[in-house]
C-alpha cells in the first residue's frame, strides 16, 4: 500500500494507474453488457477481449472507446455502439511506452483517428463554446517534433527521472498537431493523451519539456481524483493568475498542482547545469528556455503565479484528508530546499 | 430490439427533428391541440447506472485546454 502523496514517485503513480485502469476495465465490462442486451447479442467475446488487457496499463484508445460507448448508449445510437463493438475487435489497448506521434496516427485505425478528433471537438465545444481547429501538419515538419518531443522526454530523463517515471506511468500518447491558438490539452474522456501543438516561433525542445510536465500533471491529478475528490467545492468561482475569466475550484487546484510540478522541473534543470557545467561528457547545451503557456498575459514568474492559487486553494477549498495532503507536498516542491523529498 | 429495455420515451417533433440516427419502433403517434406530434418510442439500451460508469469522485472538467499567446 503506497503513502498517497503530492510528489513525483513512480511506484505510487503507477499503483494509482492501476486501480483507475481496473475502474475503467469495470465499467467498460457493464456498459457492454448494457449494449449487448439492447442488440440481443453475446457479450462474451467482447468481455474476453477486455479481460485480457487486466492487469496491463491501458492506452488512452480505452478510454476513448468507453468514452464513445457511454454516450452512443445515453443517445440510444445504436449504430455508435455498433461500430465500437465492430472496432473492439482489432482494437489494442495495451500500453508498452510513450508514443509520439501526428495526430493522424499511422498506428491507429481511421476509425480510431476520426473517434479521436470527434470526442476532442466535442470536449472543446462544449467547454469553450468554440470550435478547436486543429489539423494533421506538413508531412516535412512531423519528423522534426517528434524527435524533438522525443528529446524533451529523453532530457527529462536526465534531470529529473522520478518525474520522467511519472510520466511513463500515466501517459500512452502523445499526438501534434498544428492550430493557430490551441497550445495543448488533455482530457479524461481520452486519459493518457497529450495533445499539442507544432512548435512556432522561437520554441524548443524546453518548450515541449514544459507542456509535457504540465499535461502529465494533469493527467496523474485526474487519476488521482478517480480515487478521491480531494476537494468538495462546487460552484463558486475565483480569481486565476493563469486565465482571463473567473476559474471553479477545480482549474485552480489542477493549475496549482500543474505549476508545482514545473517549477520542480525547472529547478532541477538549473541544477543539473550547475553542477555540470564544463563536463564534456555533458549532451545537451543550457538551453534558451522558452515557456508557451500565457493565457492570462500575466509575465510575473511561476512562482508568483503558484503561491496566489496555493493561497485561494488553502482559504477556499472544502479539502479531502488527501486533498490537504496534496496541498501541502505542492507548496514543498515549490521551496528549493525541499523539491526533491517524498 | 431487446422487448425488456421497451420504455415509452415521449419526444416532441416539430417536423424538423429525427428521432436517433437509427430508426426506432414506434409504439404510439398523438396529436396536440397546436399540431405538434407526440411521439412513443422504444429504446434499445437501459439507462446506465451511474455509479457503476467510469468518472471522477468529485467536480469534474473534462478537458484541460490551454492556448498560447
Amino acid at each position: 500500500m503506497h503513502k498517497f502523496h503530492g510528489f513525483p514517485d513512480s511506484p505510487f503513480a503507477k499503483s494509482i494507474k492501476s486501480k483507475v485502469d481496473s475502474k475503467l476495465i469495470d465499467s467498460f465490462e457493464y456498459l457492454l453488457s448494457i449494449s449487448c442486451k439492447g442488440l440481443n447479442i453475446s457479450p462474451n467475446s467482447y468481455l474476453q477481449k477486455l479481460t485480457k488487457t487486466r492487469g496491463n496499463k491501458l492506452n488512452s484508445l480505452a478510454y476513448l472507446y468507453h468514452t464513445k460507448l457511454k454516450n452512443s448508449i445515453k443517445e440510444q445510437d445504436t449504430i455508435g455502439v455498433k461500430e465500437i463493438l465492430k472496432n473492439l475487435e482489432l482494437a489494442n489497448f495495451i500500453s508498452n511506452n510513450i508514443v509520439v506521434d501526428s495526430i493522424e496516427s499511422t498506428t491507429n485505425s481511421v476509425y480510431e483517428n476520426q473517434l479521436l478528433l470527434d470526442i476532442f471537438k466535442y470536449g472543446y465545444t462544449t467547454t469553450y463554446k468554440k470550435e478547436p481547429d486543429i489539423k494533421a501538419m506538413n508531412k516535412q515538419q512531423v519528423n522534426f517534433h517528434i524527435n524533438t518531443a522525443k528529446k524533451s522526454l529523453e532530457y527529462l530523463k536526465i534531470i529529473d527521472n522520478e518525474t520522467y517515471k511519472e510520466i511513463e506511468s500515466c501517459v500512452s500518447e502523445i499526438m501534434i498537431y498544428e492550430s493557430s491558438f490551441m497550445n495543448s490539452g488533455t482530457s479524461f474522456n481520452s486519459l493518457g493523451l497529450i495533445t499539442m501543438n507544432k512548435l512556432i516561433n522561437n520554441q524548443n525542445w524546453t518548450t515541449y519539456l514544459e507542456i509535457i510536465v504540465h499535461e502529465a500533471a494533469h493527467i496523474h491529478l485526474y487519476n488521482l481524483m478517480v480515487i478521491d475528490p480531494l476537494f468538495k467545492n462546487k460552484n463558486e468561482k475565483f480569481f486565476s493568475p493563469l486565465r482571463l475569466e473567473k476559474r471553479p475550484m477545480i482549474g485552480i487546484f489542477h493549475g496549482m498542482f500543474v505549476l508545482s510540478r514545473i517549477i520542480r522541473v525547472f529547478f532541477m534543470l538549473d541544477e543539473f547545469f550547475q553542477s555540470n557545467n564544463n563536463k564534456p561528457d555533458i549532451v545537451f547545451s543550457y538551453p534558451e528556455i522558452v515557456f508557451s503557456y500565457n493565457n492570462s498575459k500575466n509575465d510575473s514568474p511561476h512562482i508568483e503565479k503558484f503561491n496566489s492559487l496555493y493561497t485561494t486553494v488553502l482559504e477556499n477549498a472544502i479539502l479531502t484528508e488527501k486533498g490537504k495532503t496534496i496541498l501541502s507536498d505542492c507548496k514543498r516542491m515549490t521551496e528549493k530546499t525541499a523539491y526533491n523529498t517524498v | 430490439m431487446n422487448k425488456d429495455n421497451v420504455k415509452a420515451t415521449n419526444k416532441i417533433l416539430t417536423g424538423k427533428e429525427s428521432l436517433t440516427s437509427e430508426p426506432k419502433t414506434i409504439t404510439k403517434t398523438t396529436m396536440t391541440k397546436d399540431g405538434k406530434m407526440i411521439v412513443e418510442v422504444t429504446t434499445t439500451f437501459e439507462v446506465a447506472d451511474p455509479d457503476k460508469v467510469f468518472g471522477m469522485k468529485g467536480e469534474g472538467v473534462t478537458m484541460s485546454l490551454d492556448t498560447h499567446n
